[in-house]
């Protein structure tokens, strides 16, 4: 198991990070979605180990930041909003300064990503837009034989053009099963196809945390005549929209329970999945 | 072997791409001791998760079409043709009484039905 | 990891950085009064105009160094594979250097104004004293509360930390203004004696001497902090 989290929780002023469970084996992707401002940066944070978790335990490639810091760092690539790198130096003496520190950074790796996102290893940092800083800590992060990747909201600064050669790196990386990724985002669509774990996360507590298989087995999303619908056993039902051209409801599903045959029933897409529920928890608070 | 994922299909991904297989088995595609392409592999090629083509064979090994040898990957077993084109018969003959209940719903007669099926078949 | 300390202090000097911390320039307002004395006659007499010069100088650096390098690393430091020994060795010395830095600064800036026969010996002696100080006091141990204070701060409602810190600020502008008084009795009057001197000297050892004790109490809780991001964290 390449990352496990067990019960995580943390207070962060008035926001609370509450008993937060992953586990992530070799080889895979792992989606953290959620609003903004749901806590998905502060659990990056956490799983960086720059927050201390007040309880809970968290493992990385069975080892714990107390005991061993510096091989767990050596085990991690990472991309951060933050503009982290000298903003005078160039790409090229970035690379080389900060890959110094790790034990496995090559240089070549370095420049042959570099060249296939683009980049010109003889511009200075601060030269770069915000979306070829994300690209240039991309290609660190890949330059020292990483186990695990833990990206946070990178794509929504990438041209489409470039969210697809990301994607394909991102499969390329887990393609020999033993290194995986966290890939934090509100951008879902992507995820869809690529993610095999979902840590769906609202509010700093967990609303889903498992394989995205078992998702698309938990929720189903009903359309059909507003009647229908309201047939639906109420327990099950999360949320009900109304529309003009018939109502649409996302369940709560029971394995080989059948609906009723005027209704259509389709598996959610991880976006129709987070807008029902978050409409969910807003319609809470009205009441 | 050919397989195609409908994205917005009522099916689910894994669904399909079972009883695609299950198909390429029955009408003899894949033969007995063939090899399939590894989980990773799959996935790639359809532009799915991993898990979801892991879900799709580990369906497909409980069902006994296909065993997987610890290190190697997955291989389609020896089995028994006629059992399994009944199964097909039995999901085929449970659909059609679907559609059949949809037309009589449709106030359509036998005759009208077996018409729009001579009329579909023969396209 | 020296070069890397070096390498950081200067990086951290750009528009970016200066941005966040807009607020905390506004002390130089204080400053700016603070060293008004030397401003009379400062279009009449190059020497004023010299010394208002190579006293601001200085000062605004202490000031800039210290609103943006307090005892923490840059983020990519704490994230990058580094014992605890390395760290520390980082922190301390950054701290060193930005200390040596700071009153040297200060001592080299103002080092003209003797040799050129505008002050007497002792007045820089006690100049140079002030800037080592002032660098101790503003950029030395300057630590902002880290995320777990802060949520201790917010519950409690209240902010004594800060006032600790503005004490600092007041101490360093009272502390120039008798410097700027020292340096313009030097140009202006003729050179002081030894009574009026310790007019001086008294009260920058009384104000100054007790705080940078103070302050140097304090030096290894602040190098344990700057050691995680959480505590160090400034925001």
């Amino acid at each position: 198991m390449l990352l496990q989290l067990k019960d995580i929780s943390k207070s962060l002023g008035k926001f609370r990070i509450k008993d937060i469970s992953v586990e992530l084996p070799e080889g895979y992707i792992m989606g953290l979605i959620g609003p903004n401002g749901s806590g998905k940066t502060s659990l990056i944070h956490i799983i960086l180990g720059l927050y201390k978790a007040n309880a809970g335990e968290l493992l990385i490639d069975g080892m714990s930041y107390e005991d061993s810091e510096v091989e767990i760092r050596n085990l991690i690539g990472t991309v951060l909003l933050d503009e982290l790198f000298d903003h005078s130096a160039t790409l090229k003496e970035n690379g080389i300064n900060y890959g110094a520190y790790y034990k496995n950074f090559s240089l070549e790796i370095l420049e042959m990503y570099m060249k296939r996102f683009g980049l010109d290893g003889d511009r200075k940092f601060k030269k770069l837009s915000k979306g070829e800083k994300l690209k240039f800590q991309f290609a660190f992060a890949l330059s020292y034989e990483a186990k695990l990747l833990i990206l946070d909201e990178p794509t929504a600064n990438f041209d489409p053009s470039f969210r697809k050669e990301f994607f394909a790196v991102l499969k390329e990386y887990i393609a020999d099963g033993t290194k995986s990724v966290i890939l934090s985002t509100h951008l879902t669509e992507d995820l869809d196809k690529i993610a095999d774990y979902i840590l769906y996360i609202e509010k700093g507590s967990t609303i889903f945390s498992g394989d995205i298989e078992k998702l698309r087995d938990t929720y189903r999303l009903i359309t059909g005549e507003k009647y229908k619908i309201n047939l639906l056993p109420k327990e099950q039902v999360i949320h009900v929209e109304e529309g003009n051209y018939g109502t649409r409801a996302l369940v709560n599903h029971r394995l080989r329970y059948t609906y009723d045959k005027e209704v259509t029933v389709a598996v959610p897409t991880l976006e129709e999945l987070m807008y029902f529920i978050t409409k969910r928890d807003k319609g809470d608070k009205r009441r | 072997m050919k397989i195609v994922i409908q994205p917005q299909g009522t099916l689910a991904i894994y669904e399909q791409i079972v009883n695609q297989l299950k198909n390429a088995i029955v009408t003899g595609e894949l033969s007995a001791g063939e090899a399939l392409p590894s989980i990773r592999a799959l996935a790639g090629d359809l532009n799915v998760s991993v898990i979801t083509t892991k879900r799709a064979y580990e369906d497909l090994e409980k069902e006994g079409l296909i065993r997987s040898v610890p290190g190697k990957g997955f291989y389609v077993c020896e089995y028994n043709t006629d059992y399994l084109m009944e199964k097909q018969l039995v999901m085929l003959e449970k659909r059609l009484a679907e559609v059949i209940g949809d037309a009589k719903q449709a106030g359509l007669t036998a005759e009208d039905i077996k018409e729009m099926i001579d009329a579909l078949y023969n396209n | 990891m020296t070069g890397r300390v070096i390498k950081d202090y200067f990086a951290a000097f750009r528009w970016g950085n200066f941005k966040e911390k807009v607020a905390h320039f506004a002390y130089l307002v204080f400053y700016f009064f603070a060293i008004l004395p030397t401003i009379v006659g400062f279009f009449e007499t190059w020497e004023s105009a010299l010394i208002y010069v190579l006293m601001m100088i200085p000062t605004i650096h202490i000031l800039n160094s210290g609103s943006l390098h307090i005892m923490k690393m840059p983020k990519m430091m704490y994230m990058v594979p580094l014992t605890k020994e390395m760290k520390r060795e980082y922190i301390v010395k950054s701290a060193i250097f930005r200390i040596c830095f700071c009153s040297l600064l200060g001592m080299i800036c103002t080092l003209p104004l003797m040799l050129l026969g505008l002050c007497s010996a002792i007045t820089y002696v006690i100049i140079a004293y002030d800037y080592v100080t002032f660098a101790l006091l503003l950029c030395g141990m300057n630590e902002r509360y880290g995320l777990e204070e802060r949520n201790a701060w917010q519950e409690a409602r209240s902010d004594c930390r800060g006032l600790i810190q503005g004490i600092d600020m007041i101490i360093t502008v009272i502390s120039l203004f008798l410097i700027a008084c020292m340096l313009s009795w030097d140009t202006n009057e003729g050179m002081k004696n030894i009574y009026e001197n310790l007019l001086f000297i008294i009260p920058a050892i009384l104000f100054q001497l007790p705080l940078t004790i103070k302050h140097m109490k304090y030096w290894s809780t602040a190098v344990e902090k700057a050691l995680s991001y959480e505590r160090s964290f400034d925001k």
